[in-house]
Order: structure tokens, then sequence, then C-alpha cells
């Protein structure tokens, strides 16, 4: 299987990855795939999602993140999402995106901070 | 009533031809007419096929602030310079190149002390075996629109407050009528001011002041609530007014999801709450 190069970090029980490049489509699958073989092996209870670098969305990234978010919750591995950006908190919306689909938090830190707080991670 | 004027090739005397619902009446105005037409109107100038100035009426040389005999036989381009001369762009070279009017809104022209902003106008000229040699170029005066429009915008800046209540307790106040534009601004502002800050952040938004709102304007809130959420803060909506909500209800609008409290002191009370504040009374 092809690699995203997308680092996936690991600290504690958490798995922490904040891509730096656009995530095109192929390159949201396979990232996609990745982030859940990770949490199968490593047993993390929580993944934090930073997305303070991404500020074009499309709809199938979209998706691909809420999947991100579905599935990992189905695993047992609470996701947050954290640095949603002004305009892609706009798109969203537009999009029909509601958020209560997917906890979200400012940055990285109250991301983590939160996961211990309410998952005890 | 349809006008056309074509100029003859020395400019010196132009002719006027003043068509009447459809039968062309040829008429000669005299120069003394034409000319007095010419200088009652916005500066005009006439640039020959080289982009030198050999016409130029009053209002022109009052806007560049020089006289005629300064501003006749210079090219424009040293008249009123700007970022488009040389270049494609260049209103004159564009509109006889399209054979068309062509428009371009500068932010400067040079007057002799001052900058203005001004729209210019182009227009092709024939000669007489119908060659494009010639155009006559027309500046607006944008100074007193732009002034408006600067003035328009601290207005709009000003109406929208974000009012530091507490730590990380944020409050617009928010009084008269919300439409579409200031809903826009409102959202504007507070994903700006979520996206700068570090921490979790709660906005009140207090609408006890607004008299009306209308669908646009309501869904854009609403949009703006479930974008502060994505966002990681949280926004609250207090003092919604009965009118306000029975039209918000009349209007099918979904405010499930969304917290809502009755006056602006219950939304600090359940920001304080939401954030671990306790206020107490001494004694």
């Amino acid at each position: 299987m092809e690699t995203s190069t997308i680092p996936i970090l690991k600290s504690g029980d958490c798995l922490i990855s904040s891509p730096q490049v656009a995530l095109h489509d192929k390159l949201a699958v396979q990232f996609k795939n990745e982030v859940l073989q990770q949490a199968i092996e490593t047993r993390a209870k929580g993944f934090v999602l930073d997305v303070s670098a991404i500020d074009v969305v499309d709809s199938f990234l979209v998706r691909q993140i809420g999947e991100i978010a579905a599935s990992l919750n189905i695993m047992g591995t609470q996701t947050i999402v954290v640095g949603i950006r002004p305009e892609v908190a706009m798109t969203l919306v537009e999009m029909g995106y509601s958020p209560e689909r997917m906890q979200t938090a400012p940055n990285l830190e109250i991301g983590l901070k939160t996961l211990q707080k309410t998952w005890r991670i | 009533m349809k006008k056309s004027a074509k100029v003859d090739q020395d400019f010196a005397r132009p002719h006027a031809f003043v068509s009447v619902g459809g039968s062309i009446m040829a008429k000669k105005l005299t120069t003394t007419q034409l000319s007095s037409i010419v200088d009652s109107v916005q500066p005009v100038a006439l640039y020959n096929d080289d982009l030198k100035i050999v016409y130029c009426n009053p209002a022109y040389c009052q806007l560049v602030g020089l006289s005629p005999t300064e501003i006749m036989g210079k090219h424009c381009y040293e008249v009123i310079p700007g970022v488009s001369c040389h270049t494609e762009n260049c209103t004159s070279i564009r509109a006889k190149k399209e054979g068309k009017i062509s428009f371009e809104t500068r932010k400067h022209i040079l007057s002799t002390d001052r900058y203005i902003p001004a729209k210019i106008t182009a227009i092709p000229i024939k000669d007489s075996e119908g060659n494009m040699t010639a155009t006559l170029e027309a500046i607006t005066d944008l100074t007193e629109q732009e002034a408006i429009l600067e003035r328009d915008e601290a207005i709009r800046k000003m109406s929208t407050p974000l009012v530091d209540t507490w730590e990380n307790i944020v409050l617009i106040p928010l009084i008269g009528i919300l439409d579409t534009t200031r809903a826009r601004q409102i959202t504007e502002s507070i994903l700006e001011r979520i996206a700068k800050e570090k921490s979790q952040i709660i906005v009140i938004l207090s609408i006890g002041g607004i008299a009306t709102i209308d669908t646009k304007a309501a869904n854009h809130i609403l949009k703006t609530v479930h974008a502060v959420k994505l966002m990681g803060s949280e926004m609250i909506i207090t003092g919604v007014r009965p009118d306000v909500a029975a039209t918000l209800v009349t209007l099918g609008i979904d405010l499930t999801g969304i917290v809502t409290r009755s006056h602006l002191r219950e939304g600090l009370e359940y920001a304080f709450d939401k954030l671990g504040w306790k206020v107490t009374k001494n004694s």
C-alpha cells in the first residue's frame, strides 16, 4: 500500500496528526486508511486532527474527515478536530454540515485537554 | 434623441449629427455652440494616435491643475500617469483596439497637489476613412464617492462592536435593524476574533435591540453559530423579543441546537457556568 507521507504521531494514548499539504482526493483516502490502521495497531483512545494548515476544503474532503471521525468513534477512539479556519468553517456550514457530527476545539492544546477531561485519556 | 459626434482630422471644426427619431437631420453646430457644450461637461481630453493631447476642455485643465498651453502637445501619460500607462490595460489603447468604449477606475490620478481617485472613460473616434486614430477620454472625479464609501465602512465597523465582557466572554450588543450586510459583517468579525484567540471563547449575541429580522439574516446568524461551534467555541443568543421570536417561528427557522436565553444576564450566567466562574456576593 502506498503511504500518504502525512505523519501520524503518538503521544500517550493519543494519536495526533496535522496535515501540512493540500489533501487531494487520493491522498485523503490514503490518509484515512492509515489513521484507521494506526488506531488499531497502537490501541489509541483518542485522535486529534489538526486542520489549521488546510485552507481549502471540498465536499469529498469533508466526507473523508467525517468518515474518519465516525469510524474511529465506532472503534472506540474519540476523535476531535481542531484548528478549523474561519473560511473553512463557513464552507462547512454552507455545505450543510452540522457541528453535532464531530467534536471540535480551537487548537491542539485545548483539544488534548478536552480529551483528557471528558474521556480520561 | 441619439447624438453622434464626428471630429474632423484637424479637430478644429467638429461637426455634430443630430438624429431625431430615426431620421437624420444634418445640423452643423457652430464652433461656439459646440465648445460651450464641451466646456460645460466633465473633464474631457482628445488624444491623437500617439496619445498626445490635442484638445482639452477647461474642466480637464482644472482637474490636473495645469494651463491649456502646458497640457497641449504633451502625452497623456505625462499629464495623468497611472499604473496602466504603457501597458495593454491602458483605457485608450483598449478602446482603440476593441473599437468600443472602455472604462478604468484608478485609485489615484495625479493632480498638481493631490491624488484623485477617478474613473476614466475612453471613447474611440474614427476619422473619415473609418480608422481609429483618436480617443476621447472623459474623467469622473470619484473623491466624494470614495469619502462616502469610507464613511459607510467606518459606520459599519462601529455597528458591530465586540465587547470583552470577561475572560473569554465576548459580547456583541446589536441595536437597530439586522439585515444581510450586517449579519455578514458580524460573521466576519466573530470568526476572525475566534481564529485570533488562543482559547475557547463564548460569544453572546444580544439581539434585544433588534426590531426586525429577515429570513436571510436569520439564516446567516444560524450559520455563524454553527461555524463558531466548528471552530471549537460557542455562541449563544440572548434577548430575543416576542415579536422577533414569533417572526422566526413563522419563517420556519430551526433553532434546535442553539442556546438561547431570555436576557443578557441569563446569558452571562450561562457563560460563567460554562467557563467555571462563580459569582458570589460579599456578606
